[in-house]
Order: structure tokens, then sequence, then C-alpha cells
């Protein structure tokens, strides 16, 4: 198959283009698979790995009543893809993500990238979880793999508005709350904080053993301001005025971008995370392909 | 407006360049939403709105700027007629003549009606300026429109006429200095009685300035008789008596009476008898003993002009002593200089003939001056006498002879004697080569240069001297010296004939008497002086004094010694006091003469003087050029000095700016 048109599938202003995320997010997956030509190293899911006693808890979908009909006992089938694969989203609703210079802002690419993790995830029965962030919690949707739950998901997401300014500490701390269980946190932000607030932030999930991958998101304009002209720029979140000049934006503050960003890696490196910077004129496929990689690192 | 150099309007598009440069400022106040200032400088923060204003001053000074130098440079000059009245227009200069003969009955208050009719009578642009007249011309009040003719009322209203006399020929070549506007027409309004004895000496000096016309306006008394004092001498055979003379007008001579006052007393009335004028009374005083007596001579009851009535004198019996030091009482230089001095009728001097030794002896305090014939015949005891006599006030007249050219310094002058050869060979006598001729003592320049001086002692004078005369191969021959608070007249040369022949011209004469009274402070005619007319006390005193008049107010201070400053303007009559250095000198101060004389003008002689200045017709076009011409003023010298001041401002607005980003960054 052509990877040409399910890329082109991928693109941000054509799934922009299509009004419901959860259409988003299987135009994404789907295409994404159809790009792929189906390579056994990105196997992902229904590979058995072993029987677990069925404790109370556990999903009783999942018992194998063929073995209960031998045995009279309850176990459950677990499968390779299913280990550590409970996923939460951590998505960063701060007011700087509402900033975009195309046809997708930070925020909604990052929706989307939210809805096609929260599809893939859910595809594979894995538990899904959303918490939404700026300062503090502002929407939380329990992981969860049963029916329902995608459609519950993409509803938060949809409903989800820029709002004010970040605050990964107190954020971070509510997030530690609600993961609890082991699992994948996926943390999507522009990531405009302290990398040492950032540290602090992921630290103690890190230490409990989640598996912490960071999606960067930022829109090209932040990579590379292209303004000819001495610019008066007003920070969303903090309503700052700034006049700036164009060999600033073009030296020092490229300069220092850089350096921020080299400093994220860093953190996430120090805390065996992945860091994947997405920009929004790119298409999703990247985003996901990181995850799969990601994932697959992880479950070995 | 018109342009010297116009293409410089060009340099105008320059007001391009701050408003290109300002186009990005205005840019920038386009707000662009960002995700987070964390990485944009922060040095650039600032509100918009208070930037907005200010980068529009900025601006505003930038093309203001750029603008007036454009202007500047292209010679910009401005076509006005600010200082031009209408068409037409007039300045009358209202000249009121406040000489003493404006005393007459009747005569101030016609010209002051005279002066207000003038004053009503201004119209539309026209102004108007008061001058008053007499020996000097004190504009009262500038020129004033209509619309301040309360000024000028107010300026006539504490006017009054004076004692001096007003010389109508140096009246009228002061009105060129009073200066109209461009257009404007100068009337002099001349209000007088118009005396013919005002009248200058040459005629046509009453030719008015180019631009100034005439009127004449007459306030004069139909006829008026007057008498007056015109003069009061003592009799010089007859010490007792004093001459009054009497002059004028015959038809005031009735029912007069002289009335004789010796300071302040009276001594004598008698009726004036009929006669030809001028009339003289002789009148013998009773002995008013000796010094120096006011007299007061009075016509009563008053004529027509009653402020000419009196006449001031000061009767001297005070006979000078002068003390003549000689080598002996028969040298020729002894009686050279007692007959010189002795034939003096004014003032006269008792001379004493002495040795040197004399001037230990006597009390020189006594001595109006002390000449001594030949300097080297003082000895230390008597220099040393005459020094002091000469540093607490004296006055001695220093001649140095033959036994001073063998001294090497000269006593009581300290002048230093000259090396080489004091003679002067026979057959080459000096001449005078320089000298000072306003000095009191020097009058006849010419006669001082006939004198032939076979031989004189070459001296250095001190550096204090004051050379008076010179010969012409520069060797001093009369200097005079101030030491302490006398005076030193010292002449290099006796006075014996055979050294020279001063002796025998009939200068020698007038040169001892006025050396001796200039010395002695004695002149004679320094104690009398005219209204109006400069005195120079340097004659009368040495040294400051106050000067008091005749009511007893301080008219005057005269300070230092210098001619200059010893000078001042009597402007009463009467006698008027000089107070200083522990004495008092008076001074009869009298009216001119020529004011007593009311005759005026005669019709023709009115008629010649008004036929002096352009025609009436003649004047309007000249008046009308003036007015139709239109004065260029350059204003690049503003236009210059407002850029300059906005080239000063800019920085300082620029910098405003750049001062509150700091603040905002720190």
């Amino acid at each position: 198959m052509n990877a040409t048109p399910a890329t082109s599938l991928l693109r941000p202003e054509v799934l922009a283009s299509l009004s419901s995320l959860e259409l988003v997010a299987r135009s994404a997956v789907e295409g994404f698979f159809q790009g792929l030509h189906r390579s056994p190293r990105f196997g992902f899911s229904q590979e058995f790995a072993e029987y677990k006693a069925y404790t109370e808890g556990d999903d009783p979908r999942f018992i194998d009543w063929n073995v209960f009909a031998r045995t009279e006992r309850t176990y459950i089938k677990r499968y390779l893809g299913d280990t550590n694969t409970r996923l939460m989203i951590a998505l960063d609703v701060s007011a700087s993500m509402g900033y975009g210079s195309g046809a997708v802002n930070k925020l909604r690419y990052a929706k989307f990238l939210a809805a096609a993790l929260a599809y893939m995830t859910l595809q594979q029965h894995d538990p899904t979880g959303l918490i939404a962030f700026d300062s503090k919690i502002r929407s939380y949707r329990p992981p969860s793999s049963r029916t329902g739950s995608l459609s519950a998901i993409l509803h938060s997401l949809d409903a989800l508005e820029a709002g004010s300014q970040t605050n990964l500490d107190e954020s971070f701390r509510q997030v530690r709350e609600h993961c609890q269980r082991r699992g994948l946190v996926a943390v999507i932000s522009d990531l405009y904080c302290d990398p040492e607030a950032l540290t602090r932030a992921v630290q103690p999930l890190a230490w409990r053993g989640h598996d912490i991958m960071i999606f960067q998101v930022l829109d090209r304009s932040e990579l590379a301001p292209q303004w000819d002209e001495s610019v008066l720029l007003e920070d969303v979140e903090s309503g700052q005025q700034i006049e700036v000049s164009p060999d600033y934006l073009r030296t020092t503050y490229r300069q220092r971008f850089e350096a921020h960003l080299a400093r994220i890696r860093e953190v996430a490196a120090r805390h065996r995370a992945d860091h994947a910077m997405l920009v929004t004129d790119e298409p999703l496929d990247r985003a996901l392909r990181e995850y799969l990689m990601f994932r697959q690192g992880a479950g070995r | 407006m018109s342009w010297l150099a116009p293409w410089f309007l060009a340099g105008l598009a320059g007001i391009l360049l701050p408003v290109w440069l300002h186009r990005f400022a205005r840019k920038t106040d386009q707000k662009h939403v960002f995700a987070s200032s964390m990485f944009l400088e922060a040095s650039e923060i600032r509100r918009n709105r208070r930037r907005e204003i200010r980068y529009w001053l900025l601006l505003a000074a930038r093309v203001l700027l750029v603008l007036l130098l454009g202007l500047a440079f292209a010679g910009p000059q401005l076509r006005t007629r600010v200082l031009a009245g209408p068409q037409g227009a007039t300045l009358h200069a209202i000249v009121l003549d406040t000489s003493l003969s404006m005393h007459q009955d009747g005569t101030w208050q016609r010209a002051r009606d005279a002066a207000s009719a003038l004053i009503g009578s201004l119209k539309g642009a026209d102004r108007a300026m008061l001058v008053a007249a007499d020996y000097r011309l004190r504009v009262l009040q500038e020129p004033v429109f209509a619309s301040d003719a309360g000024r000028l009322r107010a300026a006539l209203q504490g006017l009054e006429p004076g004692y001096a006399r007003l010389d109508d020929g140096a009246m009228v070549a002061g009105t060129a200095a009073w200066g109209t506007a461009p257009g404007e027409h100068l009337v002099v309004h001349f209000i007088s009685d118009l005396q013919q004895s005002a009248s200058p000496l040459r005629f046509a000096d009453l030719a008015p300035p180019p631009g100034v016309r005439f009127e004449l306006v007459d306030v004069a008394p139909a006829s008026a008789a007057n008498l007056r004092v015109a003069g009061v001498r003592e009799d010089p055979r007859d010490p007792g008596a004093v001459h009054v003379s009497i002059d004028g007008d015959a038809a005031a001579l009735a029912k007069r009476e002289l009335v004789l006052e010796v300071n302040g007393r009276q001594v004598e009335r008698r009726p004036l008898k009929t006669g030809p004028l001028p009339l003289e009374e002789r009148i013998v005083l009773s002995d008013p003993g000796p010094g120096e007596h006011r007299l007061a001579a009075r016509l009563e009851p008053a004529d027509a002009l009653p402020q000419d009535d009196a006449y001031y004198a000061l009767l001297r019996h005070v006979e000078p002593k002068v003390l003549v030091i000689a080598a002996s009482n028969d040298g020729d230089d002894a009686q050279y200089l007692r007959a010189a001095l002795g034939a003096l009728p004014q003032p006269h001097f008792a001379v004493e003939i002495g040795q040197p030794g004399e001037l230990v002896k006597r009390q020189l305090g006594d001595f109006a001056a002390v000449i001594v014939a030949d300097a080297g015949l003082l000895p230390a005891a008597a220099a040393e006498a005459l020094t002091k006599y000469v540093q607490a006030g004296g006055a001695t007249l220093l001649i140095l002879g033959e036994r001073a050219a063998q001294l090497d310094t000269i006593p009581v002058s300290g002048a230093r004697r000259a090396r080489g050869d004091a003679r002067t060979q026979a057959d080459a006598p000096a001449r005078i080569g320089e000298m000072e001729q306003s000095h009191p003592v020097l009058r006849e320049p010419g006669t001082w240069r006939q004198v032939r001086f076979l031989r004189h002692v070459a001296t250095t004078p001190p550096d204090a001297a004051h050379v008076l005369m010179r010969f012409t191969n520069g060797t001093p021959l009369m200097w005079e010296q101030s030491p302490g608070q006398g005076r030193l007249l010292v002449f290099a040369s006796p006075l014996d004939r055979q050294w020279n022949d001063l002796a025998i011209h009939p200068l020698f004469v007038r040169f001892i008497s006025e050396a001796t009274a200039w010395l002695a402070g004695a002149r004679f005619d320094a104690a009398s002086a005219t209204v109006g007319v400069m005195l120079d006390a340097s004659n009368l005193r040495r040294g400051g004094a106050q000067v008091f008049d005749p009511r007893g107010q301080r008219a005057s201070m005269l300070g230092g010694t210098t001619a200059q400053e010893l000078r001042w303007v009597p402007d009463l009559p009467g006698f008027y006091e000089l107070r200083g250095g522990g004495h008092s000198d008076f001074v009869a101060v009298n009216p001119d003469a020529r004011e007593s004389r009311l005759a005026p003008l005669d019709q023709a002689a009115r008629e010649r003087w008004l036929a002096l200045q352009p025609k009436p017709g003649a004047a309007p076009a000249t008046a009308v050029a003036d007015s139709g011409s239109e004065r260029l003023v350059p204003v690049w010298f503003w236009l210059l000095l407002g850029a300059a001041a906005l080239a000063f401002l800019e920085p300082l607005v620029a910098n405003y700016h750049l001062n509150v980003r700091r603040e905002q960054r720190a």
C-alpha cells in the first residue's frame, strides 16, 4: 500500500477538517497502520503470554472459561501486549497550548494525539485514562478499558479549552494521586516550564515505576519565529507584552529555545522517559510511531 | 515671505526619514500573542499606551527639527510692516521749552495748554512723545499711541520750567536722535516763547535734520518788560565798594528798588533811577571784614520774569599769601616772580620773599603756595619742611635752576636727574614739543613754542607725575605731581633769563599767575558759574566734596580727583556749597543773561527758520515712499535657534524612553 495517501490522512489540517474527534482518532490510527506495512516488529496485541489466577478487581471478561470448565478454577488469560499498558494521558491545557500560528493550534493537535493514543490503546483493551491540567486538574477520566471509555475520553477531550498558566508541581501532585498503579504516563505539553519543575513533576512517577513518555507539542513559529520587523509579543498566559527585534528572534531566542529543549531532553533521559517533540504542522504518524516504539521498549 | 536659497527647501524631504524610522515603531504597536515570553528579552517590556505617546513626541521633535533646518537653510525672509504705522502715520514730538524765560507771566500755562491740545488731537495710528528742552533734551515720555495719551498728560502734569538757557540750535540738532518707525513722519511741535536770544550763533543750525518737520507754537506774552541784575563786582580801586549792573527794558525800571544782601543780611536798599540802560549802581560796603562774602543783589518788586531779578556773587577779601624762596631778595628770579604776582588784579596775592631757611622758621600752612626759585637751594631741613607742607595739602611751584642741576635727586619731587649734559647749545635752543593744552596753567600753546630754552635740567620725573610740557627731544620741562593731598608743579628751567627767555615774553606773567592761582586753588572765575553750564570744580578744590544746592539739598557728590569726577551742572541760581576736606567752598550760580532778553523772534526770522525745512508738500512724498517699503526680516536665525533647541531636546526625549526601559528591565 502506498504510504502517501495514508500519511496525508494523518496531516493535521486534514484531521482538523473532520468533525468528530473519534473519526479523527480512527483516521489517524488506521492511516498510521496502513502506512506501517504490518511488520512483526510492531506486533502489539493478541500474543498470549500467561495465565493468571483471577483476583478481585480483574475484568471477568478475560476469564478463560475453557480453563474453568476443565479445572474449575478461574484464570485470566493474559496477553503479552497487556503487560504495563495502563495508559494515563496527561494533557496540558494551559493557555500556552492554545497558541497556534497555523491551521491547528497546539491544544487541538494535542487533542488529536491524545485521541489517537486512546483509540489505539483501547483497541488493545488497554486501560486508558485522561488527566487534563493547567495550574490544577481540569478534567479526569480514570483508566478504563471498558466499552465506552473511548467515547468518554473523546468527549472529555472535546470539551477541553485552553485554560490558565501551567503549574506542573501542583498538577502532577494531583496526577500522582490518580496514578497509584504502575503504568504508562503520556505527558502531552508544550513544556513552557522550568526543567527543574518538570523534574519535580515526573521524578516521583518514575520512582513509582511508571513509564513516562513526554510529547512536547510546539508550533512552528515557536521554533523559528518568522517576523521581519520588530514585533510586540504578548504572552498568552501572563499577558506580558514584549517588543522584540527580528535579530533577537533569529539568534538569541533560538539559542535559548534550543538550550531549553536540551535541558528537557536531559531531564527526560535522566528519568528514562521518552521525549518526542512534535510540531503542529507535522503528521501524527511520528508521534504514534514513537509511542509504539516506546511501548515496545517499555514492555520488554 | 521670500527665500534666499529656495532650493534648500528640497531638504524638507528629509522629514520622510524620521517618519520612515517611526514606521517600524508603529508596526510594533501591532500586538501578536505568543505562547510564552520565557525566551524573550524581558528588557523590552513596557506598556503600549505610554510608548505610543512618547513615540509621537519623539517623532514630532524629529520632524520639526528637520523642518526647521530645511527652512533655516532656505533663508526665509518675512515681509513685514510690523514696525511701520499705517501710511502717513506721524510721530508728534511735543517739545516744551523749559528754559528760564518760560517763567514769564502765564507763559508756562499757555505752553501746557498747547501741549494738552496737541495730545488731545492725536488720532489714529499717530504717536506722540513729550520732551523738555533747556540746556539738555529730556524725553519725559517715550512715543505712545493716542490710546496712551494719559501717560503723556501725566508726564506733562509734573513738568515745570527750570532756570537754564535753551539754545534752539542745540535743540534742533538733538531731534536727529529720535528714531521713527518706517513710514512714520516726525513732526516736532516746539512750544516756546521763541526768544531771539535762544537762536544759535549760526542761523543755519536751525535747519531741521532730514525727515523732521518743525511746527512752532508761540506761547510768548504779547509784550513783557524785564529788568535784571547783570552783575556784581568789586571795585578794583576801592575794595570796600561793589558795582551792581542792571540791564533790561527801561520800561521795567519804574518803581523798582535795588536790594543788596551780604551773607544773607540786607545792607542796602535803594530805588532805581530812571535812565539809560545798562545802569550801574555803586554801593559802598561798611567793611565786610576779611574772608569770603556772599553777595546777592535783588530787584524789587518782581517784574515779568522774577527769576532773573537776583544776582549772586562772591566777594573775597582774602589775599592769599605766596612765599617765594630765592637765593636772595634782589635776584632776578625773585624780582620777576614778585612783579608777575603783583600784576594780577584778581586774585591778588600777598607775596613774601625769603631764603630757604624761612621754610623751617615760618608756618607754611599760612601760605596758599610756595614758589622755590631753585630747588637746589633747599637744605635738607627745608626740603623736609616743604615736603610735609605739600603732603598736608600745600601747593608748591618748584623751579629747577643751576643749583638743582648739581643734584641727583630733586627734593620734594623725587625726580632723578638724567645722565648727560643738561646744557643745550646756545645756537640750537630747545623748543617746546608737546604740551597738555587742557591744563589750566597752559593756555597759549603757540606762545609757549616761541620761548627759547638755552639750558634746562634734564630729569626723569617720578612715575606718578603727569608731564605737562616736553621739549622736542622728549625731555620733560614741566610736570605735575600730587604728593599727599597737595599740588606740586616742577619747572625744569630757571626764570632768570640766563637759561631761557621766558621772562621777556608776555606769557610769563600769565603763566606765573595761572600757575600760582591753580596751585592755590584760588581761580576767581571758578567761584562763579551759570545755570546749565558744566562747572569744573577741579580748579576750586582738590579731592571729593558734597555739593549742596541753594536750597540746602545735596545736589551731587564729587568723588576722586580727576577732572571728570569734579564736574557737575548746577541747575538753580544761588550759592552752591561744596563741603569736604574740613572746609566749604561756595560757588555763585546765576542764570544765563541771554534768558533775560525776552524779545521774541520776529516773524521774518520764524519764516526763515521754517523755510530751512522741506516744503510741506514734499514730506508726504518721502513718507509715502517710506511707508510703502516693506522690510524683509530674515528669520533664519530664529529657525536655527529653534532647531538647536530641538536638537537638544530630541536626545533627552529619546533617552527618557531608554531610561524607562532600563528601569523596567531592572
